[in-house]
């Protein structure tokens, strides 16, 4: 392309050059011309004026001495304008003839100076000076004679010469036209075509730049040569499918990218992990939905307060979560167990792992992933708990079983000495019958250590706790006394269990001597069975299998048990009453035999109000499905739903356990901590507020109390009552009416969701 | 009007300072030529010192040329001139009778600002001394003229010629020393007396005329023409025309008018001695400028 715009412009200047060179030429020959024209019309007037001169002096000659006479000066200014003119002519003529005439003339005009000058200056006779005269006359009549004929060549010749001339010029002035329109016509041709060169491809190449914008990548352009131009074009395409691939290469990579983030989120917001991820400056970059499933707080609320992880530390965890802290630069892979608050006030255990980022040898941050280990730390004190009664029950069951030994010895040696003893030895007989007493004392303990062992030997069979429940009605009627009403509801519906009715008869009876311990001043004992079907969650969290089970109730309207003492009231020897008042065996014993069974103890207690323990026989395997169930769940029946709840509940395990258990059924709720709050949190919310789910025993206000306060302004409040204590016993109470919908504790969820459903749509 | 002492004096200044502005203040200066040589040529050479000189004075200076050597005295008297160059007599009677000032004498390319006489003759003439002169033909310059007839009576009153006008067959002036030439060159004299620069000049021109010329007596030397101006010229003019004379050389353009004069340069011309004229004029018992128109025999 160089070589061919070097060509074309060289083309083009050539010409111009031609042209100008023509013209210049042209103009030259013209202006030479004119000027040869001038000069020859200039040598005419010089012959002119050699005549004129000539005729002058001759007449300044005839005049000499006349009244038309000339001064002398004027005479010499003709005379030497003469020999002026005279030479001019000379000057000018090149042409061997003429110039020989010329010369000639030049000859004769010095002779004629020479002449004059002599008849001027001379000094003689009028016969001498009229000779010089005549002399000088004759000279300027010769001199006149052949300028004249010079003049007449001359002008004959410079006629021809000035037609010449003026054809030349005619031709010249043609030539220097016909080069100018020319050049100009070629010029533009070279113009036109180099433009043409340089701007298609220019524009080839701004319109594929234009379609590439427009996004048809991988667009081409068809011009090709061999001038840079050409590999301007080669390379522009080569470009332009370079850009299509990257584009498309970016475009599979992005899409690859996309889809990895949404595996990533996806797996991240499904995980039940909480996860996130911290910069080097400990900024939060990434943190999983799961964050609120775990501690109640959003995303957005982690976001806006980035402190509000360290924050929610449990204040008694906060000690060992800063010495993690401290070490987040560092590269070790921590993992500590601390507790947290969660936005609604309840306590969880997170297992926190916490892994250092690194690129090459960079470091970018730390991954942390929290998981709510709460039920794993519940069930570890289960274990422990259980381990420990376990531990305890074998000590106790090795103890009484060693004891039993010795005091078979005992009373077997007491009851021989006895024999042996005189009728008239009264005392020592007393005294024998003493030991024998304390023997027998001392092996119903036993009995207890043994049955708290699980070392009693059982007897059982497929019985019903209906008929071993009348069975001892009247002896329970005994026991407890006057001043106590006992209640017994049994259940219609009965599921038969496999156990000893003997140790279940033992069972219900140390109960009730609790219960009625516990209310000093009287009160009511309730005691009920029903078939109820455990779910699973129900069942993992007391460490028992899913199924059918007979649900054993003794409730008491007594002192209550204080929480702290909970985890203890089923070791051996442990006790809350007073010395000798108990042998702190019986809830060890209770506890013993229906571990025994394969069942477990559920415990509801609220100082100052009561307690009541449900102990749960699993179904006997013959007739498992029998009974009913307070909810049958239908499988077919979605117990999803996305109405607002509210729920009252002052135990915070079991207020946990509602809001994870309804909010996993997609359920919005409100959470209140005792009465008072669910009639704030009630007003608060009331028009968002589908239904509410009350603790019938709550401090503050129980739940009834809260119920008759909201149905004053809302008397359609959807209500479900739930409580650890029996219906019976809640209504003996006053703090329960017939009539209301209820649901015992512990709850099921399917039963818990079916019976909502049934309140929601009814 | 009341003028303040200040203005006063600028006014005694401007006075002052423009009389001899005033005096300086002539348009034109005319320079009269002798016809020594052909008049035109006489013209042509001093040309160029009249353009010179109007450049450096600042005046127009003006050539006019004489027929005769009689009339410079008479254009003098007019005022028609104010300078001239004279010849050896007339610039003695100038300074005599008008008082011209000798301002610069022109040095002649030999170096000399002397001029000498010649007589001379044809060769083929046979004429070689000046009893060989009688009854021939004589012509002269002008009655006017030192090296152009008085030299030539004067030496043929000293070889026993006492009538020189009836000695010779003819007798003319031809108003110009190199006329002399030509006629004796054209036969028209046969004997010439004319000044030796002319004569040498001629011979440069045309080598021929020395192989047909001879001269046979020459004379000592005289002073060659002197530019005298008048005496009523401003002093400060004269002063200026003299410096600008003398110093010609000293430059080249003045040394280019210099050598279209036919000079070397200009030396100053203080008033010569020209008392050798008088003796002259009376050995040739010629007094003024009374001659005839000499007539032939």
């Amino acid at each position: 392309m160089r070589k061919k715009l070097i060509y074309y412009l060289s083309a083009l200047f050539l010409l111009f050059t031609i042209g100008a060179g023509l013209s210049i030429y042209n103009t030259y020959k013209i202006s030479r011309d004119i000027e040869s024209v001038i000069n020859l019309h200039r040598v005419e007037i010089i012959r002119q004026n050699l005549i004129i001169n000539t005729q002058t002096v001759q007449g300044n000659l005839y005049t000499t001495g006349t009244t038309f006479g000339k001064e002398l000066d004027v005479i010499v200014e003709n005379v030497i304008a003469l020999e002026e003119a005279s030479r001019n002519c000379l000057n000018c003529h090149h042409n061997k003839e003429v110039a020989d005439r010329l010369n000639k003339i030049v000859h004769t005009v010095e002779q004629y100076e020479q002449a004059i000058s002599q008849l001027i200056t001379t000094t003689a006779n009028e016969k001498r000076i009229e000779r010089l005269k005549m002399v000088a006359i004759g000279i300027g009549d010769s001199l006149l004679s052949r300028t004249q004929e010079m003049a007449f060549l001359a002008d004959k010749s410079l006629n021809a010469k000035t037609i010449g001339a003026l054809k030349k010029i005619n031709y010249s002035r043609f030539i220097l036209l016909a080069t100018v329109i020319f050049a100009f016509l070629i010029g533009v041709l070279i113009a036109f075509k180099l433009t043409e060169m340089i701007t298609k491809p220019i524009n080839e190449l701004v319109d594929a730049t234009r379609m590439i914008a427009s996004g048809d990548l991988g667009y081409t352009i068809s011009y090709n040569d061999n001038t840079e131009f050409g590999e301007l074009a080669r390379n522009f395409n080569a470009m332009s499918n370079a850009l299509k691939e990257g584009y498309e290469n970016i475009s599979q990579q992005k899409q690859k990218l996309t889809e990895s983030e949404w595996k990533f989120r996806t797996l991240s917001e499904f995980a039940s992990d909480w996860e996130y991820w911290i910069n080097e400056k400990r900024e939060v970059v990434f943190i999983s939905a799961s964050c609120e499933q775990v501690s109640g707080y959003t995303q957005q609320e982690f976001i806006d307060n980035p402190d509000l992880r360290h924050e929610m530390v449990h204040p008694e965890d906060k000690n060992s979560y800063a010495v993690h802290m401290d070490s987040f630069l560092t590269a070790q892979h921590e993992e500590i167990e601390f507790r947290i608050i969660t936005k609604t006030g309840k306590m969880k255990w997170l297992s926190h792992v916490c892994r250092p980022i690194y690129i090459e040898d960079r470091f970018l941050g730390r991954r942390v992933s929290n998981r709510d280990i709460t039920d794993k730390k519940i069930l570890e004190e289960q274990l422990l708990q259980s381990q420990k009664m376990e531990s305890l029950g074998l000590m106790a069951g090795g103890v009484a079983h060693d004891f039993n030994n010795l005091l078979t010895a005992i009373t077997g040696y007491a009851s021989l000495l006895q024999h042996g003893l005189d009728n008239s030895d009264e005392t020592t007989k007393r005294y024998v019958q003493q030991v024998l007493n304390a023997a027998e004392r001392a092996q119903n303990l036993t009995g207890s250590l043994l049955a708290f062992s699980r070392k009693q030997i059982m007897k059982p069979n497929t019985i019903k706790l209906n008929e071993v429940i009348r069975n001892i009605s009247d002896l329970l009627k005994s026991l407890i006394g006057e001043d106590i009403e006992v209640l017994i509801t049994c259940s219609e519906t009965e599921s038969p269990v496999f156990a000893d009715p003997n140790q279940i008869e033992q069972v219900v009876m140390n109960l009730v001597t609790n219960a009625r311990d516990s209310m000093p001043a009287g009160g009511r004992i309730a005691i009920g069975t029903t078939s109820e079907l455990l779910g699973q969650e129900f069942a993992v969290k007391y460490n028992a299998k899913p199924g059918r089970y007979m649900m054993l109730s003794i409730s008491d309207t007594g002192s209550g048990i204080d929480k702290k003492d909970i985890p203890h009231i089923f070791e051996p020897f442990f006790t809350t009453k007073e010395k000798n008042r108990g042998t702190g065996l019986g809830l060890a014993m209770v506890y013993g035999i229906i571990k025994q069974h394969g069942g477990f103890i559920d415990i509801y207690t609220e100082k100052g109000w009561g307690t009541t323990f449900k102990i749960y026989l699993p179904a006997s395997e013959e007739t498992k499905g029998e009974g009913n169930e307070a909810v049958e769940v239908q499988p077919h029946v979605d117990l999803r739903g996305t109405e607002t709840i509210l729920v009252a509940e002052d135990e915070e395990a079991v207020r946990g356990f509602m809001e994870d258990a309804l909010r996993g059924y997609g359920y919005k709720v409100l959470l209140a901590v005792d009465g008072s709050d669910a009639i704030k949190k009630y007003v608060e919310n009331k028009e968002h507020i589908d239904m509410i789910i009350l603790d019938v025993v709550m401090p503050k206000r129980n739940g009834k109390e809260v119920y008759n306060h909201i149905k004053k302004t809302n008397p359609d409040v959807r209500t479900l009552f739930m409580s650890g204590y029996t219906q019976d016993i809640l209504t003996s109470r006053g703090i329960y009416e017939e009539g209301l919908e209820f649901i015992s504790k512990p709850v099921e969820i399917n039963n818990l969701m079916a019976k909502i459903k049934s309140i929601l749509n009814s | 009007m009341i003028m303040g002492k200040a203005t006063k004096l600028l006014i005694f200044s401007l006075v002052v300072l423009c009389l001899p502005l005033r005096a300086f203040c002539q348009d034109e200066m005319i320079i009269g030529l002798i016809p020594e040589e052909n008049i035109f040529d006489q013209v042509k050479k001093h040309r160029p010192l009249a353009a010179y000189l109007s450049k450096k004075l600042g005046i127009k200076v003006r050539l006019t040329i004489l027929s005769r050597y009689g009339d410079i005295i008479d254009k003098f008297e007019s005022g028609k001139m104010d300078g001239a160059f004279f010849g050896i007599m007339t610039g003695y009677l100038a300074m005599e009778k008008l008082g011209v000032v000798p301002i610069a004498t022109p040095v002649g390319l030999d170096g000399k600002s002397t001029v000498q006489s010649y007589i001379f003759v044809r060769k083929d003439s046979g004429i070689k001394t000046v009893k060989d002169m009688q009854d021939k033909r004589i012509a002269f310059v002008d009655s006017l003229t030192v090296t152009g007839y008085l030299f030539a009576v004067s030496y043929l009153k000293e070889q026993g010629v006492h009538n020189p006008e009836a000695y010779f067959k003819e007798h003319y002036f031809t108003g110009s020393h190199d006329s002399v030439i030509y006629s004796v060159l054209d036969n028209r004299a046969d004997i010439g007396c004319a000044k030796d620069r002319i004569y040498k000049k001629m011979i440069e021109k045309d080598r021929s005329i020395n192989n047909e010329l001879t001269v046979i007596a020459t004379s000592r030397d005289f002073p060659s023409a002197t530019l005298c101006v008048r005496k009523s010229m401003p002093t400060q003019l004269k002063t200026k025309l003299k410096n600008v004379l003398l110093r010609m050389g000293e430059e080249a353009e003045g040394k280019e008018v210099l050598n279209k004069l036919g000079a070397l340069n200009f030396e100053d011309a203080q008033k010569r001695n020209y008392s050798f004229v008088k003796d002259i004029i009376r050995k040739t018992g010629k007094a003024f400028r009374d001659e005839q128109e000499p007539e032939s025999k």
